[in-house]
C-alpha cells in the first residue's frame, strides 16, 4: 500500500516536471515560432495558421544591397567587442585573482552599471561625453565599438567571474610560479585553454549584446555606418514580413555563432566512458589500501 | 641539497600578527614538518618559504644566497598543494611536463622524464588522463611528480594527505619519504595531523600562534616534549594540575592525591604551581600488585570504553579527583565495563611535569624549548 502510494506521488511528481518544461518551452520558443510563420506567411488574418506560404520577404531582404552591408558590419563589430570585452575582462579578473588588491569589490559594483542604466541613457551618455571631450570621435564606428564593449562588459564580467572561481586561478598561479612560469606563460598555457567554456559562453553573450544593440547604434552613428538592427528598424516602418524575415536571420546568425563557439570549447579529450574510470579509480585505491 | 635558514621572520595581516620572528635551520637534505593547529602560521610560513608571500620582517637564507627578494620563479623549489592544483586542461603527463617545458626543456624530452615521473609515483599508463579522470591519490602523485620533476632544490608540501582518505593517506606518505629520501632533497612538510609528522620527518618544528614552540626529532619530542603545549598536543595524555610539594624526593599534590615525580631539574621550587601529563600508554593496572613505594596507585570507575583496534582507551573518573588516559593492548582478558572499579599504577618517570606559569618542562635533562631552537638555529 506504501509502496504504491510512493509511486503515485513520483508519478504526480513526473507530470508536474513535464508541464512546467512544457509551459517553459511555449513561453521561450512561441515569439520566434510566431516570427517564423509570420515571415513565411503570404496571408493570415482571421486564421490560427497563415492561410498562403510564401518566401517572398526572405527573397526581398537578401536583395536589398543594404543587408550585406550592414551585416557584415554588425558581424565586425560584434565580433571585435567580443574580443576586447573578453580580452579586458579576462585581464582585470587575472589581476584581481592574483592580487591582494581590493578592487574585485568596486569592479564588481561598476559591472552592473551598464546593465543598470537603458541603452538610450548609455548613448546619450556617451554621446554627450565624447562630444565634450573628444568631438573627433562622435559617429565614428570606433566609439561604437567601445560603447558595445562596455555596454555587454558585465555579462562577460560574470561569466568569467564564475569560471574563475571554479577553477580557483589564484590556487593554479601559484602552482605554475613555483615551476618557474611567467605570467603569460600561465596565461597562455594554462589560464586560456582551462577557461574555453567560460570564454565561449562569455564571447557568444558579448556577441549577441552587441549584434542586436539598436539603441547605440542609432545615436552614436545612425545612418553613417548602418548595423543591422538600424535596417531592421527601417524595415519595421516598410512591412512587417520582411520585418520578420530580418530578424529571423539575426536569430539565426546568433545561434550559429553560439553553436561555434560552444563546439569550439569542447575539451579535446579521449574520454573514456564514465564507468570505466569508476571502476579504475577504484582498483587503483584498493591497490593503495592493500599497500598500506 | 641545500640548507635553508629562516631568520627572523614575522608577518602581519593588518593587525593580526601571524608569524612572530621564526628563527630555524633545515639542514641539507633533511625533512622537517611544522606541525601546529589551524591557524598557527605554518601554512604562511610555507609560502614565505615559495615567495608565495612576502615576509614583512626577517630573511630567507638558501645556503648563501638570502631569497628573501626572490620572486618565486625564481626560487628553485617545488610546492605540493593540499588541493593538488592540477592544472585542468593538461593531462598527468602534461602537468608533469609542463614544468620543463617553460623552462626550455625541449618538447620530446620533457615528455620523456615525465613519464620517468609518472612511472615512479607509480602511475604508469595514466599519461593521458585528466585530473578529473584521476582519483585524489593519483592526482596527488602527480602533483608530487610534477613539483619534483624540474629538480627543485627544496621540495615543499602544504598538507598534500589532508585532503585524502586514510588509507591512501598511509601509503602515499610513505611513498613521499621513500622519495625524498631517494633524492636526498630538502623538504618541508606542514600538517597538523601528529601521525603524518611522527611517522615522516627527521625532525618536527611544533608551532602555535606564529611561533615555533619546539622543534626536535619525533623520538624526543613525544617521550620528552620540552613544553606543555607540546605535551598536550602530540599523543593522547592526561593532564593534572597541582603544586611542587617537595624536590626530594620530587613529590606533587593534586587536589586530593599525590603523585611521585621523576627526578626535577634544579630550577624547581616547592610551593610552584606544576602540571603533569601521563601519556596514555605509560599508565598500567594495578591488579594483585604488591605495594612499592616507587610508585602510586590511583583508584577510579571506568567511564567510557574505546575500542581502537590495537588498543583500548578507556576513561577512568578517579575517585581523588580528575580523569586519566589508559592505553592497554586489546586483548580478552582487558576487557571493561562502564562503571566497573579499577586500580593504576603510575610510575615516576611517566609524568611529564611542566611549570604551570611558563609551560616549560621540570623535568632534569630536558632542556628549555627555547634553548632546543636556538642550539637548532
Amino acid at each position: 500500500m506504501k509502496h504504491a502510494t510512493s509511486y503515485d506521488n513520483k508519478s504526480q511528481e513526473h507530470w508536474f516536471m513535464w508541464l512546467i518544461t512544457g509551459f517553459f518551452l511555449i513561453y521561450t520558443f512561441l515569439p520566434l515560432i510566431a516570427t517564423l510563420l509570420f515571415s513565411l506567411a503570404r496571408r493570415w488574418t482571421t486564421t490560427i495558421l497563415p492561410e498562403s506560404w510564401t518566401i517572398n520577404a526572405y527573397v526581398q531582404v537578401f536583395r536589398d544591397p543594404a543587408f550585406v552591408g550592414t551585416m557584415g558590419r554588425s558581424l565586425f563589430l560584434s565580433i571585435l567587442a567580443s574580443i576586447i570585452e573578453v580580452g579586458v575582462v579576462i585581464l582585470a579578473l587575472l589581476a584581481l585573482n592574483i592580487g591582494k588588491n581590493r578592487i574585485g569589490d568596486w569592479l564588481e559594483a561598476l559591472a552592473i552599471i551598464p546593465v543598470a542604466l537603458p541603452g538610450v541613457v548609455l548613448a546619450i551618455g556617451v554621446v554627450s561625453f565624447y562630444g565634450e571631450f573628444l568631438p573627433v570621435l562622435l559617429g565614428q564606428p570606433v566609439l561604437l565599438i567601445g560603447a558595445e564593449a562596455a555596454f555587454g562588459l558585465p555579462f562577460v564580467y560574470w561569466t568569467l567571474q564564475n569560471s574563475f572561481r571554479a577553477i580557483n586561478v589564484k590556487l593554479l598561479y601559484e602552482a605554475a610560479c613555483t615551476l618557474r612560469c611567467t605570467t603569460f606563460q600561465f596565461l597562455t598555457g594554462i589560464l586560456i585553454p582551462s577557461l574555453k567554456r567560460g570564454i565561449a559562453v562569455a564571447g557568444a553573450m558579448a556577441f549577441a549584446t552587441a549584434f542586436d544593440d539598436f539603441a547605440l547604434a542609432q545615436l552614436i552613428v545612425g545612418a553613417g555606418w548602418e548595423t543591422y538592427p538600424v535596417l531592421l528598424n527601417k524595415y519595421f516602418r516598410i512591412d512587417g514580413h520582411q520585418t520578420s524575415a530580418m530578424s529571423m536571420i539575426a536569430i539565426i546568425i546568433t545561434f550559429l555563432f553560439t553553436s561555434v563557439a560552444g563546439y569550439l570549447s569542447q575539451p579535446d579529450q579521449n574520454v573514456q566512458k564514465e564507468d570505466d574510470f569508476i571502476i579504475q579509480k577504484k582498483a587503483s585505491d584498493m591497490g593503495e589500501t592493500v599497500k598500506a | 641539497m641545500k640548507q635553508l635558514r629562516l631568520k627572523g621572520i614575522s608577518k602581519w595581516f593588518g593587525t593580526f600578527q601571524a608569524l612572530k620572528g621564526i628563527e630555524i635551520t633545515v639542514g641539507a637534505g633533511e625533512f622537517v614538518s611544522l606541525l601546529g593547529p589551524s591557524g598557527c602560521g605554518k601554512s604562511t610560513l610555507l609560502r614565505i618559504i615559495a615567495g608565495l608571500e612576502s615576509a614583512d620582517e626577517g630573511e630567507v637564507w638558501l645556503d648563501d644566497c638570502n631569497f628573501s627578494c626572490v620572486p618565486p620563479q625564481k626560487r628553485k623549489v617545488g610546492m605540493v598543494f593540499q588541493n593538488y592544483a592540477l592544472f585542468p586542461n593538461l593531462t598527468a603527463l602534461g602537468n608533469i611536463s609542463f614544468g620543463l617545458e617553460v623552462q626550455g626543456m625541449d618538447h620530446e624530452k620533457a615528455r620523456h622524464e615525465a613519464r620517468c615521473w609518472l612511472e615512479k609515483v607509480g602511475l604508469k599508463g595514466f599519461e593521458k588522463r585528466y585530473p578529473h579522470e584521476l582519483s585524489g591519490g593519483q592526482q596527488q602523485r602527480v602533483a608530487l611528480a610534477r613539483a619534483l620533476a624540474p629538480k627543485p632544490e627544496i621540495l615543499l608540501l602544504d598538507e598534500p594527505l589532508s585532503a585524502l582518505d586514510a588509507s591512501v593517506r598511509t601509503a602515499l606518505r610513505n611513498e613521499i619519504r621513500q622519495i625524498q629520501q631517494e633524492l636526498g632533497i630538502t623538504a618541508i612538510y606542514v600538517t597538523h595531523d601528529q601521525a603524518e609528522a611522527l611517522a615522516m620527518s627527521d625532525r618536527i618544528a611544533v608551532m602555535r600562534n606564529g611561533e615555533i614552540v619546539e622543534m626536535a626529532t619525533p623520538q624526543n619530542l613525544y617521550r620528552n616534549p620540552a613544553s606543555l603545549f607540546t605535551a598536550e598536543f602530540i599523543g593522547a595524555a592526561s593532564r593534572f594540575d597541582g603544586i611542587l610539594l617537595s624536590i626530594h624526593p620530587a613529590i606533587g599534590q593534586f587536589g586530593r592525591f599525590t603523585l611521585l615525580l621523576p627526578e626535577l631539574a634544579y630550577y624547581a621550587q616547592p610551593g610552584m604551581p606544576i602540571t603533569v601529563m601521563i601519556r596514555a600508554e605509560s599508565v598500567g593496572l594495578a591488579r594483585n600488585t604488591v605495594e612499592d613505594r616507587a610508585i602510586t596507585v590511583l583508584r577510579g570507575e571506568v567511564q567510557m570504553n574505546n575500542f581502537m583496534g590495537n588498543i583500548i582507551r578507556l576513561h577512568v573518573g578517579l575517585f581523588q579527583g580528575g580523569t586519566m588516559l589508559i592505553d592497554l593492548p586489546a586483548e580478552d582478558n582487558c576487557i571493561f565495563k562502564t562503571g566497573e572499579k579499577i586500580d593504576i599504577k603510575v610510575f615516576p618517570e611517566a609524568c611529564l611535569v611542566y611549570d604551570s606559569k611558563s609551560g616549560s618542562s621540570l623535568l632534569k635533562g630536558v632542556p628549555q624549548a627555547r634553548e632546543m631552537i636556538k642550539t637548532a638555529v
